[in-house]
């Protein structure tokens, strides 16, 4: 059950220090020191973002720069 | 109305044998005060009230007995009061100045024996009677308990009678310290210096005896008081009543209730950092070499955190957290007109998008089932029409 969701990155080295984070539709910067993570960025995004918390993670490597999305994971009814 | 035979069971629901005994102690009252050398005062009619309700010997139920001897007191003390009144506030009559002119100390109140035949006459209880001896009147002595008022002297026997304990004496009401002294004070604001002793309340006649200490009434007293920590004592009487109305406007003001005022944030937040609730949240990573990485994050709205993270030394990480929150919240406030507009910007075209497609669905709904070849291009047109109408709208 842990990390079933992650993707991990592709071996492509993230040079980029800053990753872009897209969750809810929307998207910002965030240390890629943060991000590379599921744990750390669980953490981090968690207070202000509850739905991480059962979400699937997927990461993308482009030209160095880290890009992580994260896709609420549909729940049964009833819950949010 | 009939007065009450000694021995009689009076129960306190019983509607007429109260009343039968609020008239015996009237009654008894204006016989005592008819008698030759009464002398009114708060504690000898006290005194004697508790007298002629222990020679009167009334049956009552055991949890009843206090309530109603305190009725019957009170309406006793009550009558004499008014007989006092009526007569003009003389409560010294001649006689008993002149049977004892040799002891003048208005301390210390001459209380000569009443004739018995005429106490006999008058009063319906068979009390015990001694024959009055032919010498000067005696002294009143409160403290000589073998020494009574208006009994004469009390055999050793009778008087160990007296002193048994009652549970009726368990049952004497009380109070709590701060509620009396609420009614000290209350007392002592109220009443005149200059008033006399006679006209003070039942509780006030009360107080007076409770202070000297001399009486079995005020030794109940303090025995209740000592256990009134206790919840099981529940037992009221019409004295405590009175207090209780007494001391309620005084509890009423002590106890205004601050109200607690509600925070009302509104259901729409203004785009300006000040005027909108902030979260932000500090996290304080493992500690790694002797730092922490700290996590410091800024948001309003729903819009994304800004998150910063900096190496926060453990010696000195209060300062630098709270640099750290400083710098992100100013950041943040230099960022939030921008992330407005541009969430402005997207709910425009979002909120024209809503406000189109419900047109566009009732035009089509209505045209598809008439004529679906011929008149293919007009609604086109129509539509076309409408839309710039509507564009035209709000743009406007």
């Amino acid at each position: 059950m842990a990390n079933e969701q992650t993707t991990p990155a592709n071996s492509t080295p993230v040079t980029d220090a800053k990753a872009t984070i897209k969750i809810e539709g929307q998207e910002f910067e965030l240390d890629t020191a943060l991000a590379q993570e599921d744990k750390t960025l669980k953490t981090v995004l968690q207070p202000h973002f509850a739905s991480v918390e059962n979400a699937n993670i997927t990461r993308e490597v482009k030209e160095g720069k880290l890009t992580v999305t994260i896709v609420k994971r549909a729940q049964h009814k009833g819950t949010r | 109305m009939e007065i009450l035979n000694s021995g009689s069971f009076i129960p306190l629901d019983n509607k007429e044998k109260m009343e039968q005994l609020a008239f015996t102690a009237a009654t008894l009252a204006t016989e005592v005060s008819r008698s030759d050398g009464f002398q009114s005062g708060g504690q000898a009619n006290h005194q004697l009230g508790l007298e002629l309700w222990s020679g009167a010997e009334y049956v009552c139920r055991a949890h009843e007995e206090a309530t109603i001897k305190n009725l019957f007191l009170s309406k006793f003390l009550q009558s004499l009061r008014e007989i006092e009144k009526q007569n003009g506030g003389q409560p010294l009559p001649l006689q008993a100045l002149v049977v004892n002119p040799a002891a003048p100390r208005p301390s210390d109140p001459v209380q000569p024996i009443p004739d018995p035949s005429h106490a006999v006459r008058s009063n319906p209880l068979p009390i015990p009677l001694q024959p009055v001896q032919a010498q000067p009147a005696p002294v009143y002595q409160p403290q000589d308990p073998a020494r009574d008022e208006y009994l004469g002297i009390l055999s050793p026997d009778e008087q160990g009678e007296r002193n048994k304990p009652s549970y009726a004496d368990e049952c004497v009401p009380g109070y709590d310290p701060e509620i009396e002294a609420l009614v000290e004070k209350f007392d002592n604001e109220s009443s005149e210096p200059d008033a006399d002793i006679s006209n003070e309340p039942v509780s006030d006649a009360a107080d007076a005896i409770e202070q000297r200490g001399s009486t079995d009434l005020v030794e109940t007293e303090v025995t209740f008081q000592s256990e009134s920590d206790s919840p099981d004592v529940v037992e009221q009487s019409a004295s405590t009543e009175t207090r209780e109305t007494e001391v309620a406007p005084n509890q009423n003001e002590t106890s205004v209730a601050e109200s607690i005022e509600s925070i009302v944030i509104p259901e729409k937040e203004p785009y300006n950092f000040d005027g909108c609730t902030v979260t932000a949240v500090i996290q304080l990573l493992p500690e790694s070499s002797g730092a922490r990485k700290c996590v410091v994050s800024v948001r309003t709205h729903d819009f994304t955190p800004r998150v910063a993270i900096v190496d926060v030394a453990i010696a000195d990480a209060l300062s630098q957290i709270s640099a750290t929150l400083g710098l992100a919240f100013e950041q943040y406030r230099k960022e939030l007109p921008a992330r407005a507009a541009e969430k402005v910007k997207k709910e425009k075209p979002v909120a024209r998008k809503q406000s189109k497609s419900p047109a566009k669905a009732g035009k089509a709904a209505s045209i598809a089932p008439s004529k679906p070849d011929a008149q293919t291009t007009p609604p086109t047109n129509a539509a076309a029409t409408d839309q710039t109408q509507q564009g035209g709208l709000f743009t406007a």
